[in-house]
């Protein structure tokens, strides 16, 4: 019988620098993973079963390269671009990455449907079937403010189902410490005390201590060396960073400051406000083609992006359509009055009047289709064959653009 | 209340995770450096890491030494290099496996370190947390003081809100205080070690034994901890030199561009 059992493993020390970079962020931070993968057969014998057989599969996760921004090494559509993956790993080897994180506040700890297709992508593009994803969701749990908590979950795939795998965080109490003793077991061999004494000198120096206890002190000691020195090379590419990021910033305020002043001068030197020009032929062919139209000759959308009927222009630029752009009116109903088409709808396809913008977000669609319907009437019918007079209710003696 | 708010570091925060993390055997601690400034917001720049003086595994206690060396270290070390009055402004734990929360014990204990000091704030970072059905692990941090109870003579916790404020190099106090992590582990195992070699009627059977536990001990240390704080510090190393490289270009096109406006 077999078993299996998969564990990912990190030090807090990852855990902690991965939350670092999201705290410096005011948005989602993303990045590759890079470690090992470790497998581990494990045979027992029980009185119920003479084979058994434990898979243990360990992935430990040793350092993370965070991208500079988000969406760098995948499209919008989640296709990987294998490039930009091997520019973020530098000097790193494709074969250490065993997977990518992303870090998005006050989100569910769930991997999203794009998510999962940058994964499958990225598997593709790595040739890692074991490719893990690791999200961290930081959220406040309190409306004071007061309390906060960090959410992380490993997922992996299989086929289309999506599976988290338990993470261990390494640390001190993992590891099983033994108890010193204090009392020792009370012997009065002569032989054993013989045998004792015999090879004691091996583990003792001359002033009694031990010379493991005294070799595994020097290790110690050369560490922490190492890690003075560590910090110090640290401490001074963290101020030169400092530094850089300050000198960088104050360039980009200045050529800010400086691409204003220049926008603000005009080509004859005289100080004018920057105003985007009218097209004023657009304007009038509008106009021509779709009198009455508010919605299309208005210049100006609200935020949701629908037009704003009240912003027409109403000035009258001095264009003659016919004129000026002939080959437009060319392709409309052939009896059109100067300057406006007729209605170009039969009773079937006609609309109410829009009489509010308010009503725009719900009619957009078919206004759109509408138009569309509208311009392709062409040719063999007029106005008066499609719409009888005044059938529309309409006061104004002149035929009016397809209703909308 | 005596303080609005708490604004920590996140090079503070990184120690305080760091320390939290690296056992889930006990609960560690340490203190808070900083200042309070006249909007009542406590503004915690760095922390110190402690020993604990109370070696059971479900309390922290600090010694009146140790609050005496920690305020030294603030008034010479973080006070030198920022140039303002810094001082203790509050005490951080560890709660391994258990909820965030503040037992009756830390709420006492915290009511006592407010007698001395009004602005005094607790954090308690709750880590090793899993659910088991999902497989998430959590991580939970919280920042409280202690009020009088309206019945009894008991106190209860008030919450206190923390923003962490992002800090995008680690200062250098912060990076010499993750630094001792190992040290003071380290001096703790000797110190044991030490007082149990010194034992005159310990048999050298027993002396053999207790130098392998001594060496194990260690070697956890090395591994667990040591090991992993190197590793972040190389790698912290190597992703700066790519970013001094980057922030250098990126200065050069900025300056060129400025001048040929």
């Amino acid at each position: 019988m077999e078993d299996s059992n998969s564990y990912i493993r990190v030090s807090g020390f990852v855990l902690g620098s991965l939350m670092f970079q999201h705290l410096n962020s005011d948005s989602d931070v993303e990045g590759l993973i890079l470690g090992e993968t470790k497998a581990e057969e494990r045979s027992n014998i029980t009185d119920s079963q003479i084979d058994n057989i434990q898979f243990e599969h360990t992935i430990n996760i040793q350092k993370h390269i965070s991208c500079r921004k988000l969406n760098s090494f995948y499209n919008r559509i989640g296709e990987v671009n294998q490039d930009e993956i091997r520019h973020i790993l530098s000097n790193y080897k494709e074969e250490n990455v065993i997977g990518w994180y992303k870090q998005r506040r006050n989100t569910d700890q769930q991997i999203t449907f794009r998510e999962q297709v940058v994964h499958e992508n990225l598997k593709r593009a790595l040739s890692n079937h074991e490719l893990i994803f690791l999200l961290l969701t930081p959220s406040e749990i309190t409306t004071s403010g007061s309390t906060h908590k960090l959410e992380y979950a490993v997922f992996r795939s299989h086929g289309s189902q999506y599976c988290s795998v338990p993470v261990l965080v390494s640390n001190l109490g993992l590891l099983e410490e033994q108890d010193y003793w204090r009392l020792s077991a009370s012997c009065s061999s002569v032989n054993y005390n013989h045998a004792v004494r015999k090879h004691r000198s091996k583990f003792f120096s001359s002033d009694g201590s031990l010379h493991e206890v005294d070799e595994i002190n020097d290790m110690n000691n050369s560490l922490q060396g190492e890690l003075k020195i560590a910090c110090k090379k640290v401490e001074e590419s963290e101020r030169l960073v400092e530094k850089l990021l300050a000198d960088v910033s104050d360039l980009r305020r200045m050529v800010n400051d400086r691409k204003q002043e220049l926008g603000e001068i005009s080509a004859d030197g005289a100080s004018t406000p920057a105003q985007p020009q009218e097209n004023v032929l657009l304007c009038e062919v509008i106009k021509t083609l779709f009198p009455g139209a508010s919605l299309l000759q208005t210049q100006a959308l609200n935020f949701q992006g629908f037009p704003l009927p009240e912003f027409c222009c109403s000035t009258d630029h001095g264009i003659d359509i016919a004129t000026t752009l002939p080959l437009i009116l060319s392709h409309t109903l052939p009896k059109a009055r100067k300057g406006r088409l007729g209605r170009g709808g039969g009773t079937s396809w006609r609309k109410r009047p829009l009489r509010e913008s308010s009503e725009v977000p719900k009619r957009r669609k078919g206004m759109l289709e509408e138009t569309e319907e509208s311009l392709s009437v062409s040719g063999s019918e007029t106005e008066e064959d499609l719409i009888p007079a005044n059938q529309n209710g309409n006061d104004l003696d002149v035929s009016n653009s397809p209703v909308f | 209340m005596a303080v609005s708010a708490v604004h920590l570091e996140s090079d503070a925060f990184l120690v305080c995770m760091n320390h939290a993390l690296s056992t889930e055997k006990e609960e560690v601690m340490g203190l808070c450096i900083g200042e309070v400034d006249t909007n009542r917001i406590v503004h915690i720049h760095s922390v110190i890491i402690l020993r604990g003086s109370d070696k059971r595994k479900d309390r922290v206690e600090i010694s009146p030494e140790q609050l005496s060396s920690a305020a030294t270290e603030a008034d010479y070390r973080l006070a030198d290099m920022t140039g303002r009055p810094m001082r203790v402004v509050g005490w951080y734990h560890s709660h391994p496996h258990i909820t965030v929360w503040p037992s009756h014990v830390d709420v006492r204990t915290q009511a006592m370190y407010q007698m001395m000091d009004q602005g005094f704030v607790g954090l308690i970072f709750s880590c090793f947390i899993e659910d088991k059905n999902t497989k998430t692990g959590r991580v939970l941090y919280t920042c409280f003081q202690s009020v009088q109870a309206q019945k009894g003579s008991e106190y209860e916790r008030i919450e206190i809100p923390i923003h962490v404020v992002p800090h995008e190099a680690i200062g250098k106090v912060c990076l010499e205080s993750a630094v001792e992590l190992p040290r003071i582990l380290c001096q703790e195992e000797q110190d044991t070690y030490r007082k149990i070699h010194s034992l005159t009627h310990l048999d050298p059977i027993t002396k053999i034994h207790n130098g392998s536990v001594f060496t194990k001990n260690l070697c956890s240390q090395m591994s667990a901890v040591s090991g992993s704080l190197l590793q972040w510090l190389e790698d912290c190393l190597e992703q700066n030199r790519k970013s001094i490289i980057e922030l250098q270009l990126e200065k050069e096109r900025l300056t060129q561009e400025l001048a040929t406006m």
